[in-house]
């Protein structure tokens, strides 16, 4: 048996459909009214839960695999664990976003970042040899230079149309962001066969 | 600040609760494989210099718990136990065999609420002064013999070689292949040698890496696909050291184990239980730590994790139930 852990909401939405197609009984999983975890015909054991949270369940040895953005990895202090696949869904990227002016303004102060990813933030400004002020927003983070919090903001870019629609453009690309397999080193170990299985259906339900 | 004296330091968390009476026991066992193999049990010191760690192992300074003593020099808990077991060797002033063997615990500062231990407490040993193959064939018994006195269900012995890794990073060039192997990022593999200006032969096999890992057959499928000297060796010699194991069924290779000291330079081991989402103990041959003292002298030593172990011990109860 392995046990899955899947980042509630789209992620969830789109490998249950890859696995569905390839005909995994996904039928528990896609009628399921609140329940939180789930066995399958198949022998797989899923829970849904926040995306920080399926890390931390791997990371415990409670589930064998995840499925969870490279976002999340990125900003996670913990990387212990096997990434095997890029399931290439849910493709956006990590970018510094701001008012077309940043580019050409001369600053005689620390820059204000804020963001919601402060450990990507910091760590790309490091990157620059740029010392800059992080400060951490939970969600909105447009509001940052909107409101004259920040001068500018690092997040997570899909289509850019929130960006726009408040003025802002990208200013610099950080990195892709997509989702991922991620399964835990010792399970791999144990349970090569299965996962690889899964890994299977999963390239070929792409 | 009165409701503190109810409360534990977040640091200190899994000591209390530690199954002592278990702990002692697989020391005692342990104890016995080692002196009966005339491995002498050294007691070293809790304090040292930062520095100590920080030139030889690159211990991250958030990890040490530090103080400053009286001549204004940073004071760091023990580590680790290899390092300072080196030192001791070097002061000996020798070049004959030398065999160590410690029980106690090493500090490393943890993330907070993570529900990791800054506690770790080991067993091990160091075999240091017997070179390749001999060194790594006493080493890797006197582990297979420990096992058994663990005396735990369906444990797994993984070998890797660090003389593969080196020699891969040597033809490579490239710092990014050291993560990626050590996330068996098999998409991610795929993308890197597209973008690579590689050999064909090289390419074909960093591809198939990943995906390596396993029995001895596996190993033996995979070696068809390299063409490099040193990296053939390098899985030769891990075929021969399986030969002299025991238990060859439980045995594994890996061979995108990365070091993860910059001192180790042959053969790695890492000990699995499936009761255990953490190995339960790692090693490896490490000839390059002594040029930190100056000195050349061949080494290889292994640790158990005792408190992933204790909780393996605690979950394979849980499940026989």
């Amino acid at each position: 048996m392995i046990k899955i852990a899947i980042t509630k909401g789209r992620i969830e939405k789109q490998v249950v459909k890859m696995l569905s197609k390839q005909g995994f009984d996904m039928d528990p999983i896609i009628n399921k009214d609140r329940e939180l975890l789930i066995e399958t015909k198949d022998g797989i054991q899923m829970i849904f839960a926040k995306a920080n949270d399926v890390l931390t369940f791997l990371e415990h040895g409670i589930v064998d695999v995840g499925f969870v953005g490279k976002d999340t990895l990125m900003e996670a202090d913990f990387d212990d664990y096997y990434e095997l696949m890029d399931l290439n869904i849910g493709k956006c990227y990590f970018a510094v976003a701001a008012y077309p002016e940043y580019r050409t303004k001369t600053f005689h102060r620390r820059k204000r970042i804020s963001s919601k990813y402060t450990k990507v933030a910091k760590s790309y400004f490091a990157s620059k040899k740029e010392d800059v002020e992080i400060i951490k927003l939970e969600g909105s983070v447009e509001l940052g230079p909107v409101v004259g919090l920040s001068d500018a903001i690092v997040d997570i870019v899909e289509t850019g149309s929130t960006l726009k629609a408040n003025g802002l453009e990208v200013i610099e690309k950080i990195a892709d962001i997509s989702t991922r397999m991620i399964v835990n080193k010792v399970s791999l170990k144990y349970k090569k066969e299965e996962i690889f299985k899964l890994m299977e259906a999963l390239k070929k339900g792409a | 600040m009165e409701e503190f004296k109810y409360l534990i330091p977040e640091e200190s968390g899994i000591v209390v609760s530690m199954d002592v009476e278990k702990l002692r026991e697989v020391e005692v066992n342990l104890r016995d494989v080692f002196t009966r193999h005339q491995y002498k049990e050294l007691i070293l010191p809790m304090f040292e210099y930062v520095d100590l760690f920080k030139t030889t192992r690159h211990q991250k300074e958030e990890s040490m718990f530090q103080f400053m003593n009286r001549d204004g020099k940073r004071i760091a808990l023990r580590a680790d136990f290899t390092v300072p077991i080196a030192r001791l060797y070097h002061n000996e002033n020798t070049d004959e065999v030398r065999r160590y063997c410690y029980f106690g615990e090493v500090f490393r500062m943890q993330e907070r609420h993570k529900g990791r231990s800054s506690e770790l407490y080991q067993a091990g040993i160091e075999l240091i002064g017997k070179p390749g193959e001999e060194g790594d064939q006493e080493c890797l018994s006197l582990i297979e013999e420990t096992m058994d006195v663990i005396n735990m269900k369906d444990l797994k012995l993984e070998l890797g070689n660090a003389s593969f890794y080196l020699r891969l990073m040597e033809l490579v060039q490239d710092e990014e292949l050291s993560e990626i192997l050590e996330k068996k990022a098999i998409s991610e593999m795929k993308r890197f040698v597209e973008e690579k200006d590689l050999d064909e032969d090289l390419k074909e096999m960093l591809i198939n890496l990943p995906s390596s890992f396993g029995s001895i057959d596996d190993l033996k499928a995979f070696k068809v696909k390299v063409k490099d000297k040193q990296l053939l060796d390098a899985i030769t010699s891990l075929e021969e050291l399986y030969l002299s194991c025991d238990k060859k069924e439980d045995v594994m290779f890996d061979l995108c184990m990365v070091p993860n000291q910059s001192y180790y330079t042959g053969v790695m081991m890492k000990v699995y239980s499936r009761y255990s989402e953490y190995p339960i103990l790692s090693g490896g041959r490490y000839d390059r730590l002594m040029n930190n003292f100056d000195t050349y002298s061949p080494a290889i030593g292994f640790s158990y994790h005792i408190n992933t172990l204790l909780n393996a011990y605690e979950k394979e109860g849980e499940t026989n139930d």
